[in-house]
């Protein structure tokens, strides 16, 4: 930052922001301006996962205008120091479009030829989708130092929990299946790296860790970090995708400096979303005590993910805090890894919370309770506020259970960020089912929320809609697909993420805001770095569970609520009646 | 094959020789560096492409430049020309309706579509017009705030132009 710089204060350098956004000016990675730089491609594996035994790259170097070709044996460090994650892989494919080999070339068909020209030849390994399998008896070790392919595990006790259950008068157990989903952050990944005459590298990276990139780069390259400079003016979202480097970073560096010219390496959707990095797919076994007048006794959580073949390096650790004043707890995290993309860090609070949450409407349900009370009950304080702001905002006690018929309401409570510190909120939703679409329309939203302080409340507010948004895409149609490791989600029309039109309103209540900078638009939480996405996700979708419970009559247990799943389960109510 | 392009663009007339299977965007960023054109997809799914043909919406990712021959281009970089941001640009920075900024180009000249079109519209009109433009980040109100503020800015302009 130079001097002229530090004048600017902040409101107005983020007004700036904005005005360049709103007017074209704003330049991201994709728009840098560079005057004949080479493109850059990634050649993919095309097998989940299988032993490299050769690559060659002879015919390709050969084709007149490949400037350079690089493979695994380029670069012998791992990314980031993590253990096994090479930016090409050297050893093993471990992921259906891991990359494994790039070129750099005058141009796009260029460089298309020479990645069909590299010949790579392969040993078949067998390969795992789901944690079960991954994890199962004589499983091929996907990582060598990874045996029984767990990736990590957690635990967490307090209390006397069997006491707990014991003196439960009401204990039920529930399992959820909620679906892995994208960071899908609307500009695809993209490079831009520069040499400088002293050999020094400029990257011009979509990336939200300018730092890591450059230590991660200059580690890769072996290079001093000195000699290397990161640009990242704008960023077409994140929602961890791009809170660490990438493998694609390194890649375009290492064309970079071998062809030593500028290399701009630009990623196709289908690739961008298989740089993943988003939430695996988590089963939640819930285990809730219960007394009959609604206090909770004890509360047990097993959270199985299938993680990808790699995980983030910035991992939470797995305790996942629990929302009510409650002692007896019991939290187990298991993390498979699997033969897919790399999957983010997240060790499934947002999950657990959610499971713990649709138990809770339906135990309430059971015992002829308002799963409000229920919960205002348990809650601490700061919950117990929004609870009641929720109640008087949404009309709670007049249309709770006089919602026409298909229609339904339902309600959950969850955490701003994943972790201990960043505020709690409840919401109530109110939502229709189609009999004869299965299709589930949310309608009406309201959410209250105690931030916890030191925050602009109109930014809160912003944040606390987007997090929603994010949310109600993860309750309803948001989900990746894959058969044996191929992704059938490579695009933003398979990957059904909210449009306008699907979008409810939404009444936000700010509880606790005070005193802070004044309102920019970033997602972020300032203080902590996290959106408040998965936090937020984990009251939507429960709450859309309860709606769609009071208005069709059936409770779900797999996660996003498409058509076709309530449809399954519209059928399945049917043929219990008859 | 190459063939000779006339088009105005963001209000100038130009003259380009240009291959017959350049896409529009391309011809955009590229050729006249008017990089305010987003790609967000591999073809026809986000609309951060959007630019406007002849005041009509269009995705530039999904159409070749030759199509738009003798027709009216508008680019975001267009909107405001030199001067001040527009209205519609104002009340998206004001109303927080950009927070990324990725989709903000297109998700504004799809706004300005509708507004040329109907400078009234109501909040399905102004969803139903949107839907095409995905946005990952920031809340549909805040979007729909900015258009109905812009729409009721054009009113007051309207209204002042029409006392004097
Ligand atoms: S770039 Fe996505 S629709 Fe054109
Ligand atoms: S502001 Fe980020 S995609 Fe719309």
């Amino acid at each position: 930052m130079n001097t002229q710089d530090m004048r600017i204060p902040r409101a107005d350098a983020s007004q700036d922001k904005s005005a360049a956004k709103v007017s074209g000016k704003a330049r991201y990675a994709a728009d840098i301006p560079a005057n004949g730089a080479l493109v850059g491609r990634i050649l993919r594996a095309k097998i989940p996962h299988a032993r490299i035994v050769s690559i060659d790259v002879s015919q390709a170097l050969a084709l007149e205008g490949v400037a350079a070709v690089c493979t695994g044996a380029d670069c012998p460090a791992p990314l980031g120091g993590a253990a096994t994650e090479f930016p090409l892989a050297r050893d093993k494919a471990r992921y259906r479009g891991e990359a494994v080999a790039a070129v750099a070339a005058r141009d796009e068909a260029t460089a298309e030829q020479a990645i069909r020209l590299i010949r790579v030849e392969y040993e078949k390994l067998p390969a795992y989708f789901d944690a079960k399998k991954a994890m199962g008896e004589g499983a091929e070790a996907i990582h060598a130092d990874k045996p029984g392919n767990i990736l990590r595990e957690a635990h967490a006790t307090s209390g006397d929990v069997e006491a707990g259950f014991a003196a439960a008068e009401l204990t039920r157990e529930k399992s959820i299946k909620f679906g892995e989903v994208n960071p899908a952050q609307l500009e695809p990944n993209a490079t831009l790296v520069e040499v400088g005459r002293d050999g020094g590298l400029i990257l011009h990276a979509a990336t939200q860790a300018p730092q890591d990139v450059r230590a991660c780069v200059a580690q890769g390259l072996g290079m001093d970090e000195a000699q290397i400079r990161v640009e990242n003016a704008y960023v077409g979202g994140g929602f961890g995708a791009r809170s660490e480097c990438a493998p694609f970073e390194i890649i375009a560096a290492l064309l970079a400096r071998k062809a030593k010219r500028s290399v701009r390496l630009k990623q196709t959707r289908e690739e961008t979303f298989l740089g993943h990095r988003g939430r695996p797919e988590t089963h939640v076994a819930v285990k809730l005590g219960m007394m009959k007048d609604g206090r909770f006794t004890a509360c047990q959580v097993q959270t199985t993910q299938t993680g990808g073949a790699y995980a983030s390096r910035s991992a939470a650790d797995g305790a996942a805090p629990g929302l009510y004043a409650l002692h007896a707890r019991q939290h187990d995290l298991l993390r498979a890894c699997a033969n897919l993309p790399p999957c983010g860090g997240a060790a499934g609070a947002a999950e657990s919370i959610a499971g713990v949450e649709a138990l809770i409407n339906e135990m309430a349900g059971e015992l002829g309770l308002d799963p409000l009370a229920v919960r205002a009950l348990n809650a601490p304080r700061e919950l117990a506020d929004c609870l009641e702001a929720v109640k008087q905002a949404s009309g709670w006690a007049e249309r709770r259970g006089q919602t026409p018929k298909g229609r339904g309401l339902g309600l959950a409570c969850g955490r701003l960020t994943e972790g201990d510190d960043g505020g709690v909120a409840a919401l109530a939703l109110e939502v229709s089912v189609d009999e004869v679409t299965g299709k589930a329309t949310a309608h009406k939203l309201w959410i209250a929320a105690h931030v916890g302080g030191a925050l602009d409340p109109r930014a809160a507010e912003s944040r606390i809609r987007t997090g929603v948004w994010m949310g109600l895409g993860r309750a309803l149609s948001e989900e990746t697909r894959y058969v044996d490791g191929k992704m059938l989600h490579g695009n933003l029309l398979d990957y059904r993420m909210p449009t306008l039109v699907e979008s409810p309103d939404v009444e936000v209540v700010v509880i606790g805001a005070a005193d802070a900078a004044p309102a920019d638009a970033s997602p972020v939480d300032p203080r902590t770095g996290a959106n408040w996405a998965a936090g937020l996700s984990a009251a939507v979708m429960p709450a859309l569970m309860g709606a769609v419970h009071e208005a069709a009559g059936v409770w779900p247990h797999t996660l996003p609520l498409s058509p076709d799943r309530v449809s399954d389960l519209l059928d399945a109510r049917d043929r219990v009646k008859k | 094959m190459k063939s000779i392009l006339s088009v105005t663009v963001n209000g100038r007339r130009r003259e380009d020789a240009i291959p017959d299977n350049l896409l529009l965007i391309d011809y955009l960023r590229d050729g006249l560096g008017l990089t305010g054109t987003k790609q967000g997809c591999d073809g026809g799914e986000c609309g951060a492409c959007t630019v406007l043909v002849d005041d009509e919406p269009r995705l530039a990712c999904s159409t070749l430049a030759l199509q738009v021959q003798g027709r009216r281009v508008e680019t975001i970089e267009g909107l405001a020309g030199d001067g001040d941001l527009t209205p519609l640009q104002r009340a998206f920075q004001d109303k927080l309706g950009t927070e990324c900024g990725f989709c903000t180009p297109g998700m504004i000249l799809a706004a300005e579509a509708l507004l040329r079109r109907n400078p009234h519209p109501g909040r399905e009109e102004i969803k139903q017009a949107l839907s095409g433009n995905l946005c990952r980040c920031a809340g549909h109100a805040q979007i729909v705030a900015a258009v109905e503020t812009a729409a009721e800015s054009r009113k007051n302009e309207t209204a002042m132009e029409g006392a004097r």
